[in-house]
């Protein structure tokens, strides 16, 4: 899995590619975590070019959201169909603020 | 380092040694083959300066059964050569020689050869002790391994021991169950246990991710939901009146605790995927509640399989949140089957997963047979949709046939 990052304004962009699974998962935890305590509050992790996820990967990204909570600060995903398909089937949609493409999630995080 | 001149000339042999013993170098010398094959093998020496013709034997043997002979280190040989020669040089090199040097010898070239022939024997006993450090740590390393295996073995095993028994009945209400570990240890957890005379429990649970730290939290929550635990215990309370006799928890109210209890944070963000179920056997209903987990299979012993997808989210996500149930009514015959997502999930040799679809497909096709039987079919539609390869996640299915 590639793992690359970007800066628009005040928002920090993480865009995942390929397969986002266990093995995967410490090293994006902690990317997550330094943008999550370092950053103005507004984060989108792009999973467009994401293949597959597992539960791994989910917890991952539930715990960077509820870090951003704290904070009071937005944890925004777009995602490819089949991680949201995934994603559905734990109900974790129901939790996410899930945007259907890039643009209209720094959009709605500009917005505040 | 001790070099060998060998050279069936007096008068060459002395100064050659000479030449050498002025450059500080420990010399030996012998004026045949054999001779020099014999303190080559002793290990006296690193280094050969030999001279190609000689009676009895010339240098392409002795090159050749040096290096033939398997030796511990690296031997250096030069071979001294007539400038009408280059033949020699040819066949000497291919015999193994790793360098030549022409007659008459001009002394500081020879030097400068034996300088470069010691910076390769400086390299071979660099990747020797290289080689020694690895084996050792190779060595370390199996043999940590073999202990690591060995105690996810035992571990395993009492994992294992954790499931449900097949053999016996409980009310009535018979199962069996599929349980592949993608690693040793399972992240995936189930269990079926009578609650009162009329009542039965049962849930499945897979902890997000696979191997130890997912095995672990099984194993807690598998302890904390037997029904058999004094005081204070999720599936029963004591009510506040007299009696004082313990209440069945309904399935919601056990999974909310259970919600409560596991928030995930900053140590441990393993969250879960529950299903929890009482069953009644006097009136024939199982109270069934989902989170977030892969909607459960009923077949119906008269009519097609249907997922029961009602749900909430999944454990120890976010505290506080409603979990509902669904009141399904059984007849005799009906079966419910629960399963981890490491089945839909499958990936075959191609990447495409077994799918809910499938799933209800393969289960359609055990009407008819026994519990046991139904397993073997299920065990083998997964294995044969994976191909030979082991499964990327853990594997678990629970069947319940009333």
């Amino acid at each position: 899995m590639v793992i690359n990052e970007q800066k628009h304004d005040d928002i920090d962009i993480v865009i995942l590619s390929g397969r986002f699974v266990m093995a995967d998962a410490p090293e994006v935890r902690e990317r997550l975590k330094t943008l999550v305590e370092a950053g103005q509050g507004k984060l989108l992790v792009n999973m467009e070019s994401v293949t597959f996820i597992d539960s791994s990967a989910c917890a991952v990204l539930i715990s960077a959201f509820k870090a951003m909570q704290l904070k009071t600060g937005r944890l925004v995903l777009v995602n490819s169909p089949i991680v949201q398909s995934l994603i559905e089937l734990t109900r974790l949609h129901t939790v996410f603020e899930i945007m259907p493409n890039a643009e209209a999630a720094i959009a709605a995080l500009a917005a505040g | 380092m001790r070099i060998l001149i060998v050279d069936d000339d007096r008068v060459t042999r002395m100064v050659i040694e000479r030449s050498l013993q002025r450059y500080g170098y420990e010399t030996l010398t012998v004026d045949n083959i054999n001779a020099a094959l014999e303190l080559v093998l002793k290990g006296v020496v690193q280094f050969v300066i030999t001279d190609w013709l000689m009676p009895g034997g010339n240098g392409t043997m002795l090159c050749e059964q040096i290096r033939n002979a398997n030796l511990p280190s690296y031997i250096y040989i030069i071979i001294v050569t007539a400038l009408e020669d280059s033949q020699s040089v040819v066949e000497g090199m291919d015999a193994g020689a790793d360098d030549f040097i022409r007659k008459p010898i001009q002394f500081d070239e020879l030097h400068a050869r034996i300088r470069a022939g010691e910076r390769i024997l400086q390299l071979e006993q660099e990747l020797q002790e290289n080689n020694l450090r690895l084996s050792e740590t190779t060595n370390q390393l199996l043999a940590a391994n073999e202990t690591i295996n060995h105690d996810l073995k035992m571990a395993a095993t009492m994992q294992r021991s954790l499931l449900p028994n097949t053999s016996a009945q409980i009310q009535g209400i018979a199962i069996d169950w599929l349980f592949h570990p993608s690693t040793h240890l399972s992240g995936d957890i189930f269990n079926f246990f009578p609650l009162d005379k009329h009542h039965c429990g049962f849930y499945i649970i897979d902890v997000a991710g696979h191997g130890i730290a997912s095995a672990m939290q099984s194993f807690t929550l598998s302890r904390l939901l037997s029904p058999d635990t004094q005081g204070g215990n999720y599936l029963k309370y004591r009510s506040l009146e007299a009696p004082y006799q313990k209440i069945i928890q309904s399935a919601p109210a056990v999974i909310a605790a259970l919600n409560h209890q596991f928030q995930t944070d900053e140590t441990n963000i393993l969250y879960f995927t529950m299903v929890y179920g009482v069953i009644d056997t006097q009136a024939k209903t199982i109270e069934l509640c989902q989170a977030g987990h892969p909607s459960s299979l009923y077949l119906h012993h008269n009519d097609a399989a249907e997922f029961i997808d009602e749900g909430g989210l999944a454990v120890g996500i976010i505290d506080g949140i409603d979990y509902h149930s669904v009141l399904l009514h059984y007849q005799p015959g009906d079966r419910l089957f629960l399963y981890s997502d490491g089945i839909t999930e499958c990936e075959s040799a191609d990447g495409e997963m077994f799918g809910s679809e499938r799933l209800r497909r393969s289960v359609e096709k055990t009407r008819g047979l026994s519990i046991a039987e139904t397993i073997q079919s299920l065990d083998l539609d997964i294995r044969t949709w994976r191909g030979s390869v082991g499964f990327d996640d853990d594997i678990s299915l629970l069947v319940l046939a009333t």
